[in-house]
């Protein structure tokens, strides 16, 4: 996620290309941040240390940490400590940009304090959103001010990590009272927090979402396609009843259905949220619906 | 091999379904859409254990489940559901409904299901 978050920042300002943040995401599939890299950025190794290991290395089939404890470089505290954050995206991208050549560490860092300026964000926001921590970067990206379209689009975004892709890239929420949707699945629940639940998209975007859920290679939006999609969105939603079964409180769940050409539009707020799965763009829909909310055919 | 007769609207859930079942040595007797079918089918085949999906259209699962025990007192069957409904958990233990699964599925928690409910 942090591949996405950060690299849609840098697009969208034009210092890197499409071709590099593509080049960085697959960069992301086929490698780990190294270990002498990590102990490196954490100043417990030099960079001869660092290159008298790797030398090491190549000529035999021995891990890095060891080598470095047995040349008394490191302790196994410190190689515990850096193995935690070899899964860190941060690091990763950071390896990633430079083995590329798209840019050098301190443009990367300077970059990164621009981007935690740009969206507001505290240096606790910024350690959760470099460790990629959905649950922990989301409360200061989701705020509509309304607590169950919150916990739902948070629910989504989880289950999409969950389901579908970990190449996430979400932005805040928006309002609406009009909005124009060329594809949608949704779902309404009933009782205490009634509300649609739906997802959109512009073309085909949602197929990316119907094929990896359904472990199907659909080409078309069609019944097939739209039913994933609908699962999807009533496993989501299922969830979000649970909890407050949980809490001694009845939701009920009706069909969920798809449909096409609408337009939405409401006496009150509700929100939309754009979300990049692999790239592909959709549109996560929550409609509290305590508004008089009107799905009309165009 | 002990068959199954699957019942859910959703296409993607019984194909998952099917998917998991057949893969640990189940046999699919039928598939059923709607709780409709799923009775008719019932009659037809006789499964050792039926899944039921709670929320369908034409006839609920509840419903369903109803019909199938008022039939057959000895049909086993476990009601499938997203939403873990209390009250209806409860009418469906009324009306007989042998144990639940919910969605999404967690193919452990099916397959202990079905060996507790066929031994």
């Amino acid at each position: 996620m942090f591949f996405r978050l950060f690299g849609e920042f840098l697009l969208d300002r034009n210092i890197i290309t499409e071709v590099e943040l593509d080049e960085l995401i697959e960069y992301r599939r086929n490698n780990r941040v190294r270990l002498g890299e990590l102990a490196l950025s954490l100043g417990y190794l030099t960079v001869k240390q660092t290159n008298e290991i790797n030398l090491y290395q190549s000529r035999v089939d021995r891990r890095f940490g060891d080598i470095a404890i047995e040349r008394g470089y490191l302790t196994e505290k410190e190689v515990s400590k850096i193995m935690d954050m070899q899964d860190e995206p941060y690091h990763l991208f950071s390896q990633g940009i430079k083995e590329l050549n798209i840019m050098d560490q301190k443009d990367f860092e300077q970059y990164v304090s621009e981007y935690a300026e740009n969206k507001g964000l505290s240096d606790e926001d910024m350690i959760h959103i470099k460790n990629g921590d959905l649950d922990l970067i989301a409360p200061s990206i989701i705020k509509t001010g309304n607590a169950p379209s919150e916990e739902v689009f948070l629910l989504l975004l989880r289950n999409i990590q969950r389901f579908i892709s970990n190449d996430i890239y979400f932005a805040p929420p928006v309002k609406k009272t009009d909005y124009r949707v060329n594809h949608i699945s949704f779902q309404e629940i009933t009782g205490p927090f009634p509300m649609i639940i739906g997802l959109c998209c512009d073309n085909s975007e949602l197929l990316t979402l119907a094929s990896i859920y359904a472990k199907e290679d659909f080409t078309e939006l069609d019944a097939d396609s739209y039913d994933a999609v609908c699962e999807f969105i009533n496993i989501v939603d299922g969830l979000f009843a649970r909890k407050r079964s949980a809490e001694g409180i009845e939701m009920n769940l009706l069909p969920p259905t798809y449909c096409d050409s609408l337009m939405v539009t409401s006496d009150r707020d509700f929100y939309t949220m754009p979300v990049k799965i692999n790239n592909a763009p959709i549109t996560m829909f929550v409609a509290v619906k305590n508004s008089n909310i009107k799905f009309s055919k165009i | 091999m002990a068959s199954v007769l699957i019942v859910d609207d959703s296409r993607t859930s019984r194909k998952l379904l099917e998917g998991l079942l057949e893969k640990n040595g189940y046999n699919i007797a039928a598939i059923a859409c709607n709780g409709e079918e799923a009775v008719s089918l019932y009659r037809q085949y006789h499964p050792d254990i039926v899944t039921m999906d709670i929320t369908m259209p034409v006839l609920d699962g509840i419903t369903s489940l109803k019909q199938i025990k008022q039939a057959d007192p000895k049909a086993k069957i476990v009601m499938v559901t997203a939403a873990g409904q209390r009250g209806k958990m409860v009418e469906a233990i009324k009306y007989g409904a042998d144990d639940f699964i919910t969605k999404p599925f967690e193919p452990d928690d099916i397959l202990n299901t079905f060996k507790r409910l066929l031994t």
